[in-house]
């Protein structure tokens, strides 16, 4: 049974790592966070800004 | 400086001093319980500083005290950042801070110390402690998770998942592994306690220290790490597999061989795991050797690079046939050290240190910072390479058939190393502490506003969000399944077996024997000592039988062990007599001179003779242990080989060796019995110089043992180390001969005086010709001596006659007048066949 759920999980990532190769705007948007990240920290000015997901301040 | 920023300052300020606080003296714990592996009276006097209590609350305060204080301090800093939005409120900070560490910490150490504990590895701290923390978990979710979770799943940053997750699965997993042992007897509680020893180490620790790194690489290089998405994947793995792998700490035990092989196959899966996630933290240092002149990057650059190396030794050693030989070693030991030294203290010495210097108000010394590393590394480096070769030590003595003592003589230089590497580590503790209590004052930072992350919209979106969102449920759903899996479906499969295979008439523990439990729980017994028998080749020529399920049906907590530094006890109840135990436990050095075992003389009330209730009911559970097994066959002793010729062998000397480190705890270096140890038995440790002994004889009680002493069989030495120190024994008895100025009479006269003596008084069970095969003979254990095998010298026979043998059906005849005594011993040395000298 283990077997079995770990085979599972792999598919499950698998087809998050598939759909993520085919779509180009899914690549774009899950690798925001890290952008949004470092603008949070101040680093990166105004590239960081405009990479990360929509922000307004406080 | 704002208040909310003054405030946080403060916390920070606080749980970093606790961290600090509680790493050295976690480390002075711990270094006391490494001085005892060589020293054992080292700080034996109380109770509370025996080796014990302090190894629990070594680990407890490594968990909490350090580990748990650390990564509060830096969840205060990261967490603002990270979900844009402030926590709580100070107030529940200086709430949670107190729990921490005055009700969990300070309360939890000071309880085990006072023998308040539990006998269950990474959950030590008694239950009410236990339930305390599990509130303050409650707490940490309310001060910091909520926050995160207030951020959208495709918006959160990695290192935010982490928190999340390990707060979350902490506060799942804890429960399970503190309360079902207690309700869930021996091999079913064992389940759950393989998952919590793994959970406290992959959902706890892993977590916050992954999180630290995925925080400080990307901050201090100012660069996004190499992959958001693959570090997700990494994310999801560690949650969705690490629960799987348990119960690879109880490899070739009784529990379900099904388990057992899948948490192998989900140990070398995690391992694939790391490769990624270590992967991805490694690519996104981009100029490493510029990067690394920071000295808090630098700590968790080496924390990543260790957490890879540690996980695939872990994964290694996971298999069955690298576990058959290193489990229970020093080897596991080293593997626990580097991940929580290397891995764990690295990462949060790491963040502790990136967010001390960015507080206001708070000071650095950089230069100390960097020696404190170097320390570290050195001393971490040298103990690890230290207990990994006492491992292979062990491991291979283990396998042969040598006495388990020699593997603790073999041991002894690798602890004495360990001290040392030990005490250079604790140096670089200290230096750690300071480097951040003196130096500048760091000034207050340009604060900037703090900025709401708004959700993205979209289809992509909408898919991320939905993904993200579908693993993390997913996320719990396979906690539950790793509960199932691992815990409640192999409990249920034993619960049949226990009930179909145990065999009639087995009974719990008595009053006594249930207090000796407790006894033997608190003192931490069960961290030197194993009760299973596993079901490899050396366990069972060495132990006997596998322990089979149904034999730990009554244990509620199980106390398995997972480290062997003294030989497995699940049999220790056929093997060892009450007057031996009593001995050993008065003082462990009177019974087995190379012993490292702490002694327990406050269980006695003034001397070895002289049990308090503590002794008496610790040997009542010592005598269950096997109890049950007895029931069943025992594999049969190996066939003894005829008795050599032990008189002109070569290898007196040898033999000398062998009787001074094996023997003479008991005999006395000069083989007289006079040993304090010896003198406690029932029957007392032979006077091998009072009498000359047949090779036979000999021979016999080396190989078989004595049945009805303390004499156990030594089979288990190789043949040419018995017959050396069988060699040796013989040369020490000495019957002697009755000067002319001590006689009574002539020797016609002593011969018909003493043969009346003898018919009268001795005859019954020492038999008409003195052979042992009296009418009572059979009766009396141990047997009565057979004088055609041994001759007393008349000093010995007087005394035991005069005095009687405790232990024994040979009373003392004291009407007996000494000229009596003299004659009966002419006469019964007479039936000796060539033994006289």
């Amino acid at each position: 049974m283990i077997a079995a759920v770990i085979g599972v999980v792999t598919l499950l990532l698998v087809v998050l790592v598939v759909g993520r190769s085919v779509a180009p705007e899914f690549r774009r948007r899950s690798e925001l966070p890290k952008y949004g990240f470092l603008a949070r920290l101040g680093i990166g000015g105004e590239e960081a800004r405009s990479k990360k997901p929509g922000a307004k301040e406080k | 400086m704002t208040a909310e920023t003054r405030d946080t300052s403060r916390l920070i300020r606080a749980h970093g001093i606790a961290a600090l606080v509680g790493l050295v003296v976690s480390a002075l714990m711990g270094l006391a319980v490494s001085i005892k592996f060589h020293a054992p009276g080292f700080l034996n006097g109380a109770a509370a500083l025996t080796w014990g209590r302090l190894r629990y609350d070594h680990t407890q305060g490594i968990l909490y005290a350090w580990l748990g204080n650390a990564f509060l301090a830096f969840l205060y800093y990261a967490v603002p950042k990270l979900a844009g939005r402030g926590v709580r409120s100070a107030r529940l900070g200086w709430i949670l801070f107190w729990a921490w560490n005055a009700v969990a910490v300070l309360g939890g150490w000071s309880l085990v110390l006072a023998g308040v504990s539990q006998p269950l590895e990474w959950a030590e701290f008694p239950l009410g402690i236990a339930a305390a923390i599990e509130i303050a978990w409650v707490l940490v979710f309310l001060q910091f998770l909520r926050p995160l979770l207030k951020v959208g799943a495709g918006e959160l940053y990695v290192a935010g998942w982490y928190l999340l997750g390990g707060g979350v699965f902490t506060a799942l997993a804890y429960p399970v592994g503190n309360l079902a042992p207690r309700f869930l007897p021996g091999a079913m509680g064992a389940s759950f306690s393989g998952l919590w020893i793994h959970d406290a180490v992959g959902l706890f620790i892993t977590p916050f220290a992954v999180a630290i790194a995925y925080f400080v690489i990307p901050a201090v290089t100012r660069k996004p790490i190499y992959s958001h998405f693959y570090s997700m994947v990494g994310f999801w793995l560690l949650f969705l597999v690490y629960p799987l792998n348990g119960i690879h700490h109880y490899i070739f035990s009784s529990l379900p061989m099904s388990s057992q092989f899948a948490s192998e196959i989900a140990s070398l899966y995690q391992g694939l795991d790391v490769i990624l996630v270590v992967a991805n933290l490694l690519l996104s240092i981009p100029a490493l050797g510029a990067a690394l002149r920071d000295v808090p990057l630098r700590f968790v650059w080496t924390s990543v690079v260790l957490y890879l190396i540690v996980s695939l030794q872990g994964s290694v050693q996971a298999v069955m046939p690298v576990n058959r030989f290193l489990h229970y070693s020093d080897w596991v030991i080293g593997h626990s050290h580097l991940a929580m030294i290397g891995f764990a203290s690295f990462a949060a010495m790491g963040g502790l240190a990136h967010v001390w210097e960015r507080t206001p108000g708070l000071r650095m010394n950089r230069r100390m910072l960097g020696w404190a590393y170097w320390l570290m590394v050195a001393g971490l480096v040298g103990m690890v390479a230290d207990l990994t070769m006492a491992g292979i030590a062990q491991g291979h003595l283990w396998r042969g058939p040598l006495p388990w003592i020699d593997s603790v003589r073999a041991s002894r230089v690798y602890w004495v190393a360990r001290t040392h590497v030990g005490s250079m580590l604790l140096l670089g503790f200290v230096a750690f502490g300071v480097s951040l209590l003196t130096g500048k004052v760091n000034e207050a930072a340009e604060e900037r506003a703090v900025e709401e992350v708004e959700p993205q919209t979209g289809r992509a979106a909408l898919w991320l969000n939905t993904a993200y969102a579908a693993t993390f449920g997913a996320g719990l759903v396979f906690f539950v399944v790793s509960f199932t899996v691992l815990g409640i479906l192999p409990a249920v499969r034993l619960h049949a077996e226990m009930v179909s295979a145990a065999p009639r008439g087995v009974v719990g523990l008595t009053a006594a024997e249930a207090h000796g439990r407790e006894i033997y729980a608190r003192e931490g017994c069960g961290y030197c000592h194993t009760e299973q028998v596993r079901n490899t080749r050396a366990d069972i020529r060495r132990f006997g039988r596998p322990t089979s399920v149904w034999e730990t049906s009554g244990e509620f907590p199980q106390i398995w062990g997972t480290r062997r530094i003294g030989p497995d006890l699940a049999r220790e109840g056929l093997r060892r007599r009450a007057d031996w135990q009593f001995v050993h436990l008065y003082n462990p050095r009177a019974t087995v001179p190379d012993s490292v075992m702490p002694a327990y003389p406050g269980m006695f009330d003034g001397g070895v003779d002289r049990p308090g209730r503590d002794a008496r009911d610790l040997l009542a559970y010592l005598t269950t242990l096997g109890r049950a097994a007895g029931m069943g066959a025992e594999p049969p002793e190996p066939a003894m080989p005829a008795a050599p010729e032990l008189r002109g062998v070569d290898g007196a000397a040898e033999g000398k060796n062998i009787f001074l480190h094996n023997c003479s705890g008991c005999h006395g270096a000069a083989g007289d019995g006079k040993t304090a140890g010896g003198a406690a038995l029932e029957p007392p440790a032979f006077d091998l110089t009072g009498a000359a002994m047949q090779d036979g004889l000999i021979w016999r009680a080396l190989w078989h043992g004595v049945d009805g002493a303390s004499m156990p069989a030594w089979h288990t030495l190789p043949a040419e180390q018995i017959r050396a120190v069988a060699a040796y024994t013989a040369t020490l008895g000495q019957a002697g001969e009755l000067r002319e100025e001590e006689r009574w009479a002539p020797d016609a006269v002593l011969g018909e005086a003493g043969r009346r003596v003898y018919v009268t008084h001795c005859s019954r069970c020492h038999g008409e010709n003195g052979a042992a095969d009296g009418k009572d003979a059979k009766k009396k254990m141990p047997y009565p001596a057979n004088f055609h095998e041994l001759r007393p010298s008349y000093a010995l026979a007087a005394r035991v006659i005069h005095e009687g043998v405790a232990g024994t059906a040979m009373q003392a005849w004291p009407l007996l007048t000494p000229a009596e005594i003299q004659a009966v011993t002419f006469y019964i040395r007479g039936f000796s066949t060539g033994a006289a000298r």
